[in-house]
Parts: structure tokens; C-alpha cells; sequence
């Protein structure tokens, strides 16, 4: 179910009255455990599996296992203690891990690792005719698997899950319920923010009240301005820059390759804060709060700060539970540098499985680390609005990798690279309106985490219904400049 | 996030997503029935069409619609339009 839709509308409706109405009845009974609080629980993930199962719903009771498999492991772990050794944790992150790989690693590692490897070993041996036939009849099953939706989400959610418990930051859950809806809650199932354990489960455990006061500007603002960045800007930029370029390199000269190459740099930032924002909004109006996934990362000055305010918890959770356990900085300045790259490296396959990914982590990996050593050797800083723009355009010039990832591969980078050279060739995309757009979607950014707050003051002024009102005539002028039909999040691939 | 003013926070909030609900409908019925002219023949198709086409009468008799066509409307003027390379 793709959130800007009418059937989301709909869903959403139903499922905010019966989480409220439901509390509303709770509190009138008085208790802390009563009848509808485990009745609100169960609607709250009944809602999460009928969003999820709308696309498959063989894939949500997959979910629903992993649900009861990982709470499994947390209370094995937390009814030994320390007894238990690592060898709970280890099962349960090898266990993850391994789901995780087969449905999104399997047919590259076959085709991009084994196969070609395979072929050369086979022809030393000079059994080649039975390895080309052995990956003949192993491609049919290759293709039968499907990448769940959101599964690098969620596995990386109940990843924490397991990991926090082991460490004994986190308790687990007091009932499964509360987990899996910890695990499978819809706002953020398929496309994030990732949210820990730590801050989810005790909502989950015990549920907002009626009492909460629901701060519906900030969630109307967040909503609204998600559908904008999604339906106006994103789609738009998609649509009638990025993809013609990234699909036929070949038919465009340097200033198109420019205005493509910004296009996808601001359509994947307004697609995928579009997904958060509107992930926070719908989560606040239930009651709960998110932390925020993007903080104007286009004004970061350098490598470092970018990572800090783009997608902020995966980076942070590629930070915790990888860079640190690694040994992150604390053992001499060569470790610092593999620990930064491999992170890197593992975070740019985690968006897709594909050398084109692998290639996009390193390199960021390798400017981190490049960034850190110059820190420490040369004194001289340029002047932040020069570092902005340098590091915005390193930056951009590295989505053509990922870009190229998804679809083309190597090829499609290597055209767009020659795109720039054709210089004084003439010019076939809407470049002024692509530009009015991209300046509009780079602009975007000003709302982004506390920048919001001066909107969402003024706005908490008015009374609901003049909120509500507003926020229809804001819908309704988005509805009418978005192109017809909605495009899937970028972030639903990964 | 705790409201000194109790539970009424909540129910106003819930005004608040009626009154979106209502007046987005209302603004947007004529675009909705036209998309379920566009859906798959089928019991889907004419129960969303004879819930939609009362409010779509309503709609374009108040002229409510015409946020949505203004806003086409420059969408079509300025931004759908190709640069001419002449």
C-alpha cells in the first residue's frame, strides 16, 4: 500500500478511529491491562499486516515469524543471562543475516560472484560444458525469488532488537505483541526511519493515551510537506529529467547529463524524506514519536556532516552496530580508515545488491577516511560555502554510481560520463522548468528537522479544524500539480 | 506530549482529520470519479462510482473543484512544457 493513494487515505482513517476509539474505551475501564488495551494491540497489528500483506501476504506472515523467532531469542537471553553466552545472539544475528542475503544477495552473489568464478575453474578443469549447464537449470530457481518489500528495514530493526538485549541495554518486550508491533508497525515497516528497540517497545508496552496531546500541526506540516517533496517535486523531477537520461545516456549532451544528474541528486532526497516525513506524521497522529531521518544533508561542508543529517538512522545504526563492535577509532589511525571503508562498503550493499552499490559504499567510505586524514594534517579550512558546494557535487556525482546500480549498471555510468563530454550539444530537456523544480526541491530542505519548528509554532495556534481545513486546500493544490499516478518509493527496492 | 487539558486534545484532533477528510473529498470528487472510470470493470468499479458521483455533482455544483483544475492548470502551463530548442 503506497502511502499517497486514496486506499492509504482510507486505511489510514479506519485505523486512526479504532486506535482512539479503542482508548477512549480502555481508560473508561479502568486498568492498566484491560480487554481493549489488548485489543487496541492486536488492531494496531492486524492494521501493520493488512498495509504490508497488500502487497504479499505470504511475505507478511514471513514478518509475523520473524516476529515470534527474535522475541524467541531475546527471551532466551534474557531468562540465562549472562549463562547464555554469545551463542543466542550469534544464532539470531546469523539467522537474520541469512534470511536477509537470500532473498536480496542470492542472485548476485550466483551471477556476480560464483558463475563467472565457477566458469573459469570449470574450464581449468575442463568441465565448462557441465557448469554452463548446472547455471542453466540453477537460473529458473533464481528467479523465482522475490525481494520482500522493506525487508533490509525490518531485519535491520529486529537486528537491534537482538543485539540491544545481548548487551542488556534493552529489555525485551513484556508480551510478543509488543514486539511484533515494535517490528511490523506500518508507518515506518517498508521504507523506515529504522527505530530502536529502546525507543519503540516502550511505546508499544504501554500505549498513548487519550490524554497525549496529539500535536497535529507538526504531523499536517510533515504529511503535506512529504507530499510534496514526493508528488510535485520528486515525481516530477523523475519523470521528466532523471529517467530519460539515465535511460538513453547516449541521446543527451553536458547540459542535460548536468540538469539529470541533479535531478536524481534531489529526486532521491525528496522521495526518500518524502517517505520519513510522511512515516512521522502518520506516527505521530497514532501517538507515537519517531526520531527524524534527514536533516538538509545538500548543506552539508563536509563528508562527515553528510552522513550525520542523510537517512540518520541507518547511519547511525551502521555506526553502532558495526563501525564501534569494529573498534571504530580506538585502535590507531590505519584501523580507522578499513573500519570507516568496510562500514561503508556494507552500507552501500545493504541499498542494493549489485557492484555498482558495493563501488558507491567504498567510495564514501574512502572519502571519510580521506576527510579524517586531512583533517589531521593540513590546517587549512575552506570556507564553509565552498566545502558546501564541493561536497554537494562530490556527492551528486556519486548518486550517478547508485543511480547506474539500479538500473544499467556499469554501462549506463559510463554514458552518462560521456554525456558530459558532448559540451555544445543542444539542450532536450525542460531545462527552466527543471530548473524552477530543482531549485524548489533543493529549497526543501530549509523544513527540514528543527527548521520545521517555526512553521509548525504558528500553525499549532489555530484551532484543528482550521488545520484540517487548510491541509485540504494544501492537498488538493498538490493533487493538481502532481502528474497522474504515483510512482513507488525509490526505497522500496532496498 | 502530555495535555494539561486532558482528552480533548485527541477528539479535537479527530475534528480536525474529519474536517480534512470532508473538504478533500469534496475538492477532489469530480478527479476521484473520473479515476473510477478509469478502474477495472467490477463490483469495485460501480460501488466507488455510485459513492463518489453524488459528491462529484456537489462538488462542481459549489465549484469546489476548482482548486484542483486551477492547479492543473499551471501545472500543464508551466510544467509540462518543453523548452523549444528554436
Amino acid at each position: 500500500m503506497l502511502f499517497p493513494t486514496l486506499t492509504f487515505a482510507v486505511f489510514f482513517a479506519v485505523v486512526f478511529g479504532l486506535n482512539w476509539g479503542l482508548a477512549a474505551l480502555a481508560e473508561r475501564h479502568a486498568g492498566s491491562e484491560n480487554g481493549f488495551v489488548s485489543l487496541r494491540k492486536l488492531v494496531l497489528l492486524a492494521a501493520s499486516l493488512v498495509f504490508y500483506g497488500w502487497w504479499s501476504w505470504p511475505f507478511a506472515l514471513m514478518l509475523l515469524a520473524s516476529s515470534v523467532i527474535n522475541h524467541g531469542f531475546a527471551l532466551w537471553m534474557a531468562g540465562r543471562g549472562a549463562q547464555a553466552g554469545r551463542l543466542p545472539v550469534v544464532l539470531a544475528v546469523s539467522l537474520n543475516i541469512g534470511v536477509l542475503v537470500f532473498f536480496k544477495y542470492t542472485g548476485f552473489l550466483f551471477n556476480g560472484a560464483v558463475a563467472p568464478l565457477g566458469v573459469k575453474v570449470a574450464g581449468w578443469l575442463g568441465r565448462g560444458d557441465a557448469w554452463i549447464a548446472f547455471l542453466e537449470s540453477a537460473q529458473p530457481f533464481l528467479d523465482m525469488i522475490v525481494l520482500p518489500v522493506g525487508i533490509s528495514f525490518y531485519t535491520f530493526q529486529a537486528l537491534s532488537y537482538v543485539i540491544d538485549v545481548s548487551r542488556g541495554e534493552v529489555k525485551p518486550a513484556r508480551r510478543w505483541i509488543d514486539f511484533a508491533n515494535y517490528l511490523a508497525f506500518f508507518p515506518q515497516l517498508v521504507a523506515g526511519p529504522i527505530v530502536r528497540a529502546g525507543h519503540l517497545i516502550p511505546a508499544m508496552e504501554n500505549l498513548p493515551g487519550t490524554e497525549t496531546r496529539l500535536d497535529t500541526a507538526r504531523a499536517g506540516v510533515l504529511i503535506l510537506l512529504g507530499l510534496i517533496k514526493k508528488m510535485v517535486i520528486a515525481d516530477y523531477l523523475a519523470t521528466n529529467l532523471a529517467d530519460p537520461l539515465f535511460a538513453m545516456p547516449e541521446e543527451f549532451g553536458a547540459i542535460d547529463a548536468l540538469m539529470g544528474v541533479y535531478a536524481y541528486t534531489l529526486q532521491i532526497y525528496c522521495d526518500f524524506s518524502a517517505y520519513s516525513d510522511i512515516a512521522i506524521g502518520c506516527a505521530l497522529l497514532l501517538g507515537f514519536e519517531f526520531p527524524i531521518n534527514f536533516d538538509a544533508p545538500y548543506f552539508s561542508d563536509s563528508f562527515k556532516t553528510f552522513w550525520r543529517r542523510w537517512h540518520i538512522s541507518l547511519s547511525s545504526w551502521l555506526r553502532d552496530y558495526l563501525y564501534i563492535p569494529l573498534g571504530g577509532s580506538r585502535r590507531g589511525k590505519a584501523r580507522t580508515y578499513a573500519n570507516l571503508m568496510l562500514t561503508m562498503f556494507l552500507g552501500g550493499l545493504w541499498h542494493g545488491a549489485g557492484w555498482a552499490f558495493a563501488l558507491w559504499g567504498i567510495l564514501h567510505g574512502a572519502l571519510l577516511a580521506v576527510e579524517r586524514m586531512l583533517g589531521r594534517i593540513v590546517s587549512f579550512r575552506p570556507p564553509k560555502w565552498l566545502a558546501r558546494i564541493f561536497v554537494f557535487h562530490v556527492v551528486a556525482f556519486l548518486w550517478i554510481l547508485f543511480r547506474a546500480g539500479s538500473a544499467g549498471g556499469m554501462e549506463t555510468f559510463k554514458g552518462v560520463l560521456n554525456a558530459f563530454r558532448a559540451v555544445g550539444a543542444e539542450s532536450t530537456l525542460p531545462v527552466t522548468a527543471g530548473a524552477v523544480v530543482l531549485a524548489a526541491g533543493f529549497a526543501l530542505q530549509l523544513c527540514d528537522g528543527a527548521r520545521l519548528a517555526w512553521l509548525t509554532d504558528r500553525v499549532r495556534r489555530w484551532p484543528a479544524w482550521v488545520q484540517g481545513g487548510l491541509a485540504a486546500v494544501v492537498f488538493t493544490i498538490i493533487l493538481g500539480l502532481a502528474p497522474e499516478g504515483v510512482a513507488p518509493f525509490i526505497y522500496f527496492q532496498f | 506530549m502530555k495535555d494539561s487539558e486532558g482528552k480533548n486534545a485527541t477528539w479535537r484532533a479527530a475534528a480536525g482529520l474529519a474536517v480534512f477528510y470532508a473538504l478533500a473529498v469534496l475538492m477532489n470528487a469530480p478527479a476521484m470519479e473520473k479515476n473510477a472510470e478509469n478502474m477495472d470493470y467490477g463490483v469495485a468499479r460501480d460501488a466507488t462510482k455510485s459513492l463518489v458521483r453524488p459528491v462529484a455533482r456537489l462538488s462542481a455544483m459549489l465549484r469546489l473543484d476548482f482548486l484542483r483544475r486551477g492547479a492543473a492548470c499551471v501545472r500543464g502551463r508551466w510544467l509540462d512544457q518543453k523548452d523549444d530548442p528554436q
